[in-house]
């Protein structure tokens, strides 16, 4: 066989070295921060930042592949069964790179993707461990911080208006049985 | 055996080789300015266009589309695009009749061929942001059969002239294939394409004098195998949500035929005195350098309906055979410069998991001139003088194909594609008017998980 040209070779250095190292966009392995969030507007989950309509973004909408086909092109295999609709109330769960994210119900995903369509569909993701993302920079993230912060507080209020009524309730029930006995 | 021994043994060996390589290129002299031009002009590794189910049924306008194992062919940027592991699967049946008619005689002669035509796996990292696939693949770009049968009576030569060629054969390519997104709109790619194949042929060149009874025929049984390689870079460009754009740049590939022949000489004299000549047998080492080519494509969806198109040029004259560019002495350069387009279209049902596709191709030829006939002037054993009639070729047909073909999705992650094309070339000589009627039929599955 004829002998590799030595350019040829240099090309193909250059080349896989500039897209294995580059890591400019593409990011495999998001950064860990070890901190607790000390505010409310500080980033939970790495889908905070990464929500699946964001990272769809970048792609043919998904009207453009009805749903019959939506699976096959479009939802990546490591999102699992994710419904990236944010409207399904039924657990699911995820495997997200090396990472285990539960989502139960009442959770909520807080989705810059949605948030931005206008229809702030917002859910958590209950964390599983200390990790929190880090954060976007520029004014489109502010104005998504502001956003996200706005629906979360929503949120928030009304869960701890429900663990309230429920603590109340618990009270009773305790007292009750104080009571019986 | 002691290394100085074994270091004789090569260089003897080594020697013994060059000599009989010497000894047949002034045999075939004569020929031999042409074997390169007839070699790249039957066994097609100029044609490797159109592969991959979905892909050929939209005339293979894919740069720009390049969502599946195909981005492994057509652009390698578009790996990026795949959200799911997959495994690819192909399998095609092909015809090609060729009609030859030289000088008021007609021939037909079908050649057919089957078998697997792509393999691939495909494994998207996952990624926070952006995308990070790899590709790979095995995939049947061409085949080398090839099957003719040409006879004339030739008045200078006062006797009938008649050649036949049986050759099989097949290329393949290994890719291996990476996407990455470098931004939130732009995909970039490469693929390392090993090239691989082999083919075998035989072919007869044989005399029969009209009044005399004196016959011969001279005979070359050849078996080679290729090796090859190649760099494609990609580019894709998501410009919007429903349009994109798409770049592929192939660079020189290097291509090395290796094999082994043996060639016959028998006949027999009018007074009914017969000769054989021992059976010749020579290697072959021949290396062929195929010119970078430029790929662009684009592709708009509009709701349920993707429209693509895809031009590619390449400047086949600067391909080389062994170290020389291609080159008959009289008719000049054998190759042109090549524009090759196709548009595609594609309806996706909005009621049921199934798509509707047509695409249409055009695919010039590479080259300019043909062989008509070759001959063997003065038979005598001791002067083997094999001359071949080259001549420019006018196009009477343009090589067009038109691709039709559907695909649907099972349990949402089987996909099926089912893939007609049909086509046909038709160019002619001042003697020989040579006609291909070709159709290829293939089956593509891909499972995604």
């Amino acid at each position: 066989m004829k002998k590799i040209n030595p350019y040829f070779l240099s090309l193909l250095s250059a080349l896989a070295l500039i897209l294995f190292t580059s890591g400019c966009y593409t990011i495999l392995n998001h950064p860990r921060v070890e901190t607790e969030p000390q505010n409310d507007y500080e980033y939970y989950s790495c889908s905070d930042c990464h929500g699946q309509n964001a990272y769809f973004g970048h792609y043919y909408p998904p009207l453009a592949y009805p749903g019959m086909w939506h699976d096959y092109y479009i939802q990546p295999w490591w999102y699992g069964e994710i419904d990236n609709t944010g409207e399904q109330d039924i657990p699911v769960r995820s495997i997200i790179g090396d990472r285990e994210i539960r989502i139960q119900d009442n959770d909520f995903i807080t989705n810059p993707g949605n948030i931005r369509g206008g229809s702030p569909t917002a859910r958590e993701v209950r964390k599983t461990d200390t990790e929190k993302s880090n954060t976007n920079s520029g004014s489109t993230k502010d104005n998504r911080t502001k956003r996200i912060k706005r629906s979360e507080r929503k949120a928030r209020e009304s869960s701890k208006t429900r663990d309230n009524n429920d603590s109340r309730d618990n009270n009773k029930d305790r007292s009750g049985d104080d009571n019986r006995r | 055996m002691n290394k100085g021994k074994i270091v004789i043994f090569t260089v003897i060996m080594l020697f013994a080789a060059i000599s009989v390589r010497s000894q047949i290129i002034e045999t075939i002299s004569a020929r031999s300015q042409i074997i390169g031009s007839l070699q790249a002009d039957r066994l097609g590794f100029l044609n490797t266009y159109q592969s991959g189910g979905r892909a050929a049924s939209l005339g293979g306008a894919y740069t720009a589309v390049s969502n599946d194992a195909f981005a492994l062919i057509y652009n390698p940027a578009g790996l990026t695009q795949i959200k799911k592991k997959e495994l690819s699967f192909g399998i095609h049946y092909s015809t090609e009749d060729l009609s030859t008619n030289y000088d008021g005689h007609n021939f037909l002669l079908p050649n057919s061929s089957a078998g697997i035509s792509h393999l691939t796996t495909v494994y998207p990292f996952p990624t926070y942001r952006g995308s990070l696939v790899l590709g790979f693949g095995v995939f049947k770009v061409a085949d080398s059969d090839l099957e003719y049968f040409k006879s004339s009576y030739r008045a200078d030569l006062n006797g009938t002239v008649t050649n036949t060629l049986n050759q099989t054969g097949n290329i393949y390519q290994y890719r291996f294939g990476a996407g990455v997104d470098i931004s939130p709109r732009i995909a970039a790619g490469a693929n390392l394409v090993v090239w691989d194949g082999s083919s075998g042929f035989v072919e007869d060149i044989s005399f029969e004098h009209t009044t005399l009874d004196s016959f011969y025929v001279f005979s070359d049984d050849v078996s080679v195998n290729l090796d090859g390689l190649s760099m494609e870079i990609g580019l894709l460009f998501r410009l919007s949500k429903a349009l994109r754009a798409g770049l592929k740049i192939s660079t020189p590939a290097w291509l090395s035929y290796d094999g082994n022949a043996v060639e016959y000489y028998d006949g027999s004299y009018s007074d009914g005195a017969g000769w054989t000549t021992d059976p010749y047998y020579y290697y072959i080492e021949d290396e062929y350098t195929l010119p970078m080519k430029l790929r662009g494509g684009v592709s708009y969806r509009f709701r349920n309906l993707l429209l693509c198109a895809d031009a590619e040029y390449c400047d086949y004259t600067q391909t080389e055979y062994n170290g020389k560019k291609l080159y008959v002495n009289r008719a000049g350069a054998v190759l042109e410069k090549t524009l090759d387009f196709s548009f595609g279209a594609e309806f996706t049902l909005p009621f049921y998991p199934a798509k509707l596709r047509a695409g249409y191709s055009y695919h010039p030829s590479r080259f300019i001139g043909m062989e008509e006939l070759a001959y063997i002037e003065e038979p005598t054993p001791e002067t083997i003088n094999i001359k071949s009639n080259w001549s420019l070729f006018d196009v009477i047909k343009k090589r067009q194909l038109y691709s039709f073909g559907v695909g649907g999705l099972i349990d949402k992650v089987l996909k099926l594609d089912l893939t007609v094309s049909v086509g046909s070339f038709e160019r002619e000589t001042e003697y020989l008017t040579e006609t291909v009627e070709f159709t290829k039929t293939s089956l593509s599955t891909s499972y995604r998980f």
